[in-house]
């Protein structure tokens, strides 16, 4: 059974992080590094028959810390179905330049399209989770 | 009344559900047949057995009454035997009551001479055979000898009728040893999905060069490890 929210990550690692500005560049790098590191522990802990909570779970949905709205699901449904038609592509810039213009995405997302701009937004709100819970321990 | 001891219907089935469904992974396709199936209904039905046995009320004013109350005893004791002899064939275990006469002393083993006692004293009273004779029993009842009795009266001309009698505490010892034997198939789970654990933790999973390749590589080893939906199924979902 597969979540309906798949999120194609084996699919971002295709993506050149050369693409991406300096600025963002090692957060994706070490974005994508952190989900090599969930697969490893899964593989570890599947070769030891030893089923225990991930350590680095939080790293599967970064987007969980934003809150459900409108937009929100316009724009992940876009994101994760490759199959999706001009409709739901308009949409979904609609819904993204709405998400900048209230804070809860950065302006650059608007210079990427769909794998680049997953991986982005992904590494983006990993990044900034992982900083929020660093504040608050 | 005597009563079957609920705990240990609960274990066995907390056992079933247990380690990560081992139980029901590998049972629900044994060479194209679900014998997980067959496990729960045993299970429910032990327990359903288990739990109304207290209730059911032997002494009651209308004769009537009291003997429906026994073929309800009997039936649902009978329940408990059968479910136990169902899930050892599915465990492939040997069932090791299979020619005991220790209960009734009969010479009919005491799984058959239950079943003949269920079937006299309610389930088939007016069509009971024996070789070439037919039989007819009786409503039962507790004024004869021991705790019950039925007057069997054979179909022949001439022939004396007979009385069958029964003692709750026999039919209670003869269920209890077959229930007993849960402990047994408990156990048995137990071993084989630690043989389970080892058999798979001695199996190296393949590394690979690229991430895409690796989790393709460790959805098939949950699926095999553990079942799917299983384990880090999930997980491995949003990965994919």
């Amino acid at each position: 059974m597969v979540s309906t929210w798949t999120i194609e990550l084996k699919q971002l690692f295709d993506v050149d992080d050369s693409f991406f500005d300096d600025n963002y560049r090692a957060t994706i790098s070490a974005y994508k590094h952190a989900l090599k590191i969930v697969a490893d522990e899964i593989q570890s802990n599947l070769q030891d028959m030893n089923v225990e909570e991930l350590r680095n779970y939080n790293i599967l949905d970064p987007f969980e810390e934003i809150p459900h709205s409108y937009d929100k699901g316009k724009l992940l449904t876009y994101l994760h179905n490759p199959e999706s038609d001009i409709n739901a592509r308009t949409l979904a810039e609609y819904a993204l330049g709405a998400m900048v213009k209230r804070g809860v995405l950065p302006e650059e997302a608007m210079d990427y399209e769909r794998d680049e701009l997953l991986l982005f937004l992904s590494a983006w709100q990993w990044e900034k989770n992982r900083r929020r819970s660093h504040n608050r321990n | 009344m005597t009563q079957l001891e609920r705990n240990l219907i609960k274990k066995f089935r907390d056992k079933m559900n247990d380690n990560h469904h081992f139980v029901a992974n590998k049972y629900w396709n044994i060479d194209g047949k679900n014998k997980w199936n067959i496990i729960c209904s045993a299970m429910d039905w032990i327990e359903v057995a288990v739990d109304g046995i207290p209730y059911i009320q032997l002494a009651n004013k209308n004769p009537n009454v009291a003997s429906l109350n026994l073929m309800q005893l009997i039936c649902a004791l009978d329940l408990v035997v059968e479910s136990v002899k169902q899930l050892y064939r599915v465990f492939e275990q040997h069932y090791p009551c299979g020619n005991d006469h220790s209960v009734f002393q009969d010479k009919k083993t005491d799984d058959d001479y239950f079943k003949h006692i269920r079937a006299m004293f309610g389930v088939h009273p007016v069509n009971l055979k024996d070789d070439e004779e037919r039989y007819y029993a009786s409503w039962s009842t507790p004024h004869l000898k021991a705790d019950f009795s039925v007057i069997v009266y054979s179909n022949q001309v001439g022939k004396e009728d007979q009385i069958y009698s029964i003692r709750i505490e026999d039919l209670f010892k003869c269920t209890q040893s077959r229930y007993s034997l849960l402990s047994v198939l408990i156990n048995h789970v137990e071993r084989d999905y630690e043989a389970h654990l080892k058999k798979w933790k001695n199996q190296q999973i393949p590394d690979c060069l690229n991430i895409k390749d690796q989790i393709n590589v460790l959805f098939r080893e949950n699926e095999q490890r553990f079942g799917r939906g299983e384990a880090y199924w999930y997980q491995l979902g949003q990965l994919n």
